[in-house]
């Protein structure tokens, strides 16, 4: 008797295979996961890390934004856009201030250019070129200007140039401190100076940097009271009689001449070469002769370098000198002046006055930084009513410290700090001195 | 239903099993302490992930020299982040390996990043004329369609301009850089149309139509070729759409594929050595261009260099200033040395000499020293270049042969055999002082190889001060073996030191760590130099070895980051 077998459970068999199959599974699911994983993003590597970081910072993008200092000065950019705009104008008319002297107060107005009539660029050597401005100007002190110029340039082709000016303005409150070397500091006054003019000049450049000029201009100068509050008026202070041409001013027609040569690198920023220029100006009454007069003017300047071209030695002298006939007289308010921001700078404006002057500038110059030079400046000099007495005795002298700061070839603003006997000046100017 | 639920539990349990492992790698991934990962060394940061479009942010390039020069705006210092486990740079959307990781022929370096061949011949269509930058310019239109950016040499310098772009444009595509295509053209002047509604702003601000006109007065005062053609460099406009510039800190927040601050970028740290090299001195973020791309359907942002007019000897309108390249537009305490010693102290800068070729400009090779070299205005990501850095932009550097550089100079078509040779003389010089002051800066072993020897592994390396001839004879190297944990990062020194007497070593079977979770082992050798005249190479370069599955690969160079500048 054999004991049949029990006869299998097909269930229990498949409950095992499927148990063996799970376990099988289970097991494997480790590695199989590990290398499923290794192949997908989620793998253990640089990429993946790498991946990571960039999706999770997807999840926060921002735009890109600005910092307050940031903010502030894109509107202050765009303010001196707007600012740049208003002083470019429309079709011209732009802002402008007057061709005042020194000591004019703050000055406004308005002006219209048209640089090369007809034409849209500014080209300076275009045949014809036509320029054309017109000015109206006033100042806080009163100044008041009205101007016109127009100029032929390059008349023809050729190298004959013509330009021709009309200008009214009045200067009530111009400074005068007597005649001749001897003056006192305290006593300024002032004088109203007004004037009308019109004129025509015609020059040619032969070669580069020469220029040879000669025009006609008829002015009428008028002299009155001045009317600066701070100051006694001219004619209170001194004697009017003894002051050429403070009564009476007689209408002018000037015939003047120029020559000069002009090699500066830059005319505005000058680092080597030079300027030689000669001027001679004839001034004969229409009225009356009395204050019929010539005015001789030679003004030399050289630039040197000294060791290298970042320290420049700037030297200048200029001598005016006025020449009546016998009997006549030269207008005081067409001397020459010392003092102020470009001649004897220790001084005031207009300080000295007479017939004649003599000026000698030297300055040291030397780059402190690629934006800024600085200079160690003295100016020598002198007026005088005889020719003969320009010598180099006596000479009144200023000496100070000069920061300009500067573009690549032009000196955008002038910081000078002046000394002399009568004190200390400080001059902002935003031109160069010479 | 049994067998249902029992294969429900096993998939339940599997996908637990997968999850656990992903968790298990994640964290390890997270806790940052593994060393290497399996695919190190990579060569591709896959910086190209699809993003949206991306806004024009444009650069207020005041702010950017205030910032940079009345502060550091970089939030971060440290070792360059974005290189791989070699200390190379992956290819990027800002940096491609070319000359510094394979040989590069001569044609391929001439050709740069050209692809067209320039604007075709024929008549060409003036579109514009942008305001930006100095240079006098316009844009054309050829009759592909591509668009231009003409570019003017300045009129008292013929070449000046031209010359710095193609000479620092081959160079820096060749380095890795993406820069734009520079194309020297002859403008024929009767061949320009103007293309119908094209105009520009005008001086006034106001916009006007080109005219014809208008062509002759841009082009009145260039100085004619011997056929009356004129000399300009034409650039093709970058592909894309522009985006802004990138600044030399910080990342740009909306694009997600900028995740490494760019002071900590090496190809930003190390471009101050080609800067020097080349004097770009205006490399600040003003030059350069980001371009939103499409590339094989995904959408990103690549980075590109742009605008070479201020390399070499050329400032764009003049020749560049002798200030250029040693100075900072404000460096306070010269300014005052400057005004208070009244021109007695003076620069030194000052006393360099400049050769009188119109082309070349103020570029020279005496008296530049590396040492002093400066960008116009403080960069955050040159301020951060350590010897690694520098070691890795100098060995780029000197990758560049004598006749390579002499073939770039060449296409720039200056037409003076003397200026040509002039400007090639001072490239290599600049070039030699470059690698040299950088190489000797830091333990200077590269070329490492590791290869079979009888029944192991040896690892020869070369000395690149010794190869450039920056340094001569005498090193020896010191070479202590360590066995590496890959998952704890954990190192053990194995063995004694080894001195060698050159430039090889064998692996020894004791180095090697245990196998990590894929089974590879790592083996360390930290290398120091030994030259009596740099004692500053003491400082040890590391390398780390991998062994999978019985393959043994470089995997890992640290260098070290402190440099000793001679």
């Amino acid at each position: 008797m054999t004991v049949p077998s029990e006869p299998s459970n097909p269930m229990t068999a498949r409950r095992v295979a499927r148990i063996v199959t799970a376990l099988a599974l289970f097991l494997l699911a480790g590695p199989i996961g590990a290398s499923v994983l290794a192949q997908t993003s989620l793998r253990p590597s640089r990429a993946s890390l790498l991946e990571a970081k960039r999706r999770a910072k997807f999840q926060e993008i921002l735009p890109p934004s600005r910092k307050s200092v940031e903010t502030g000065l894109t509107r202050f950019d765009q303010a001196m856009l707007f600012f740049g705009k208003v002083q470019r104008g429309w079709h011209g008319v732009r802002m402008a201030g007057g061709d005042f002297p020194a000591g004019a107060g703050f000055n406004y107005g308005v002006g219209f250019t048209d640089n090369a009539v007809g034409a849209v660029y500014e080209d300076l050597d275009m045949p014809n070129r036509l320029d054309v401005s017109f000015v109206a100007a006033t100042s806080t002190r009163s100044y008041h200007q009205l101007s016109g110029d127009l100029a032929f340039r390059n008349i023809g082709g050729s190298i004959l140039n013509f330009a021709a000016r009309g200008e009214w303005h009045e200067h009530p409150e111009e400074d005068f401190f007597g005649l001749g070397a001897d003056t006192s500091e305290d006593d300024r006054t002032s004088y109203l100076e007004r004037g009308l003019e019109f004129g025509g000049d015609l020059w040619l450049e032969p070669v580069r940097g020469l220029r040879l000029g000669g025009g006609v201009a008829w002015t009428d100068p008028r002299i009155g009271s001045g009317e600066d509050p701070r100051f006694p008026s001219t004619d209170e202070l001194f004697d009017p009689s003894a002051i050429p041409g403070f009564q009476a001013q007689p209408e002018y027609v000037r015939l003047g001449g120029t020559v000069s040569f002009d090699w500066r690198d830059q005319p505005l920023r000058p680092r080597a070469g030079g300027y030689y220029g000669v001027k001679v100006s004839n001034f004969k009454g229409q009225e009356f002769d009395a204050l019929d007069f010539r005015q001789y003017e030679a003004d030399v300047q050289q630039y040197i370098h000294w060791l290298n071209r970042f320290r420049v030695l700037a030297l200048r002298a200029n001598v005016v000198i006025s020449d009546a006939d016998a009997g006549k007289d030269v207008p005081f308010f067409y001397m020459p002046t010392l003092g102020g921001g470009e001649r004897l700078r220790g001084f005031r404006e207009f300080r000295f006055r007479d017939r004649n002057s003599i000026l000698m500038s030297a300055e040291y110059r030397w780059e402190a930084w690629w934006a800024l030079e600085m200079a160690l400046f003295v100016d020598a000099g002198k007026v005088a009513a005889e020719r003969s007495d320009l010598d180099f005795d006596n000479l009144e002298a200023s000496y100070g410290l000069g920061f300009r700061f500067h573009s690549t070839d032009a000196v955008s603003l002038r910081f000078d700090l002046a000394f002399s006997r009568e004190g200390f000046i400080p001059l902002l100017r935003y031109t160069h001195v010479f | 239903m049994c067998s249902d639920r029992r294969l429900r539990s096993i998939a339940v349990l599997t996908v637990c099993v997968l999850a656990l492992t992903a968790t298990a790698f994640a964290q390890k991934v997270e806790d940052g302490a593994r060393r290497f990962f399996p695919d190190d060394p990579i060569w591709q940061d896959a910086d190209a992930l699809d993003i949206p479009a991306v806004e024009e942010f444009p650069l207020l390039k005041d702010y950017d020299f205030v910032e940079n020069s009345f502060g550091d705006p970089a939030s971060f210092d440290g070792p360059a982040v974005n290189v791989n486990t070699l200390d190379e740079v992956p290819d990027s959307s800002w940096f491609t390996n070319r000359i510094g990781r394979r040989e590069m022929s001569l044609q391929e370096v001439l050709k740069g990043p050209d692809t067209t061949g320039g604007p075709v011949k024929g008549a060409w269509r003036v579109t514009g004329r942008p305001w930006a930058g100095i240079t006098p310019k316009f844009t054309i239109k050829d009759g592909r369609g591509d668009t231009y950016l003409i570019k003017l040499d300045p009129s008292h310098m013929p070449g000046l301009v031209s010359t710095a772009e193609v000479v620092s444009t081959k160079i820096f595509h060749a380095i890795g850089y993406h820069v734009a295509e520079y194309y020297l053209v002859s403008i024929d002047l009767s061949k320009l149309e103007v293309e119908p509604g094209a105009r520009f702003k005008f001086d006034s601000g106001e916009w006007l139509p080109i005219t014809h006109s208008d062509l002759e007065h841009w082009l009145r005062a260039q100085p004619r070729q011997p056929d009356g053609t004129i000399r300009a460099v034409a650039s093709k406009y970058i592909p894309g759409k522009p985006v802004g510039e990138f600044k030399h800190y910080g990342t740009r927040s909306d694009d997600p594929n900028d995740v490494f601050p760019h002071e900590l970028r090496r190809e930003l740290r190390g471009y101050r050595v080609f800067a020097a090299w080349l004097n770009h001195d205006d490399s600040r973020a003003l030059n350069t261009f980001d371009s939103y791309v499409e590339e094989g359907g995904r959408h990103f942002i690549r980075h590109y260099l742009l605008d070479f007019g201020s390399n070499l000897g050329s400032g764009s309108t003049n020749p560049q200033e002798p200030r250029g390249g040693y100075e900072y537009y404000i460096e306070k305490d010269k300014i005052l040395k400057g005004i208070f010693t009244f021109g007695l102290w003076s620069r030194d800068w000052m006393h360099a000499k400049y050769p009188s070729y119109r082309a070349v400009g103020n570029f020279e090779g005496d008296f530049f020293e590396l040492g002093k070299w400066k960008p116009n205005y403080p960069n955050p990501a040159f301020n951060r270049m350590d010897g690694a850095d520098a070691f890795w932009a100098a060995r780029i550097a000197s990758r560049f042969s004598d006749e390579t550089l002499r073939a770039i100079v060449a296409q720039a078509e200056i037409g003076d055999p003397e200026a040509e040779r002039y400007l090639g003389d001072v490239l290599i010089q600049r070039r030699d002082k470059v690698v040299k002051h950088w190489i000797v800066a830091t333990n200077p072993l590269d070329e490492f190889t590791v290869r079979r020897f009888l029944s192991g592994w040896e690892l020869s390396f070369d000395n690149a001060a010794l190869r450039v001839g920056a340094a001569s004879g005498g090193s020896s190297y010191r070479v202590q073996w360590s066995r590496l944990d890959n998952l704890s990062g954990r190192g053990e020194s194995s063995g004694e030191v080894l001195a060698l007497g050159e430039p090889l070593v064998a692996v020894p079977d004791s180095a090697w760590g245990p196998g990590d979770d894929l089974g590879d082992r790592y083996a360390v050798a930290s290398i120091r130099t030994v030259h009596p005249d740099f004692p500053g190479w003491s400082e040890p370069v590391v390398v780390s070895l991998r062994d999978r599955r019985g393959e043994v690969q470089l995997v890992g160079i640290e260098r070290p980051r402190t440099a000793v500048e001679p």
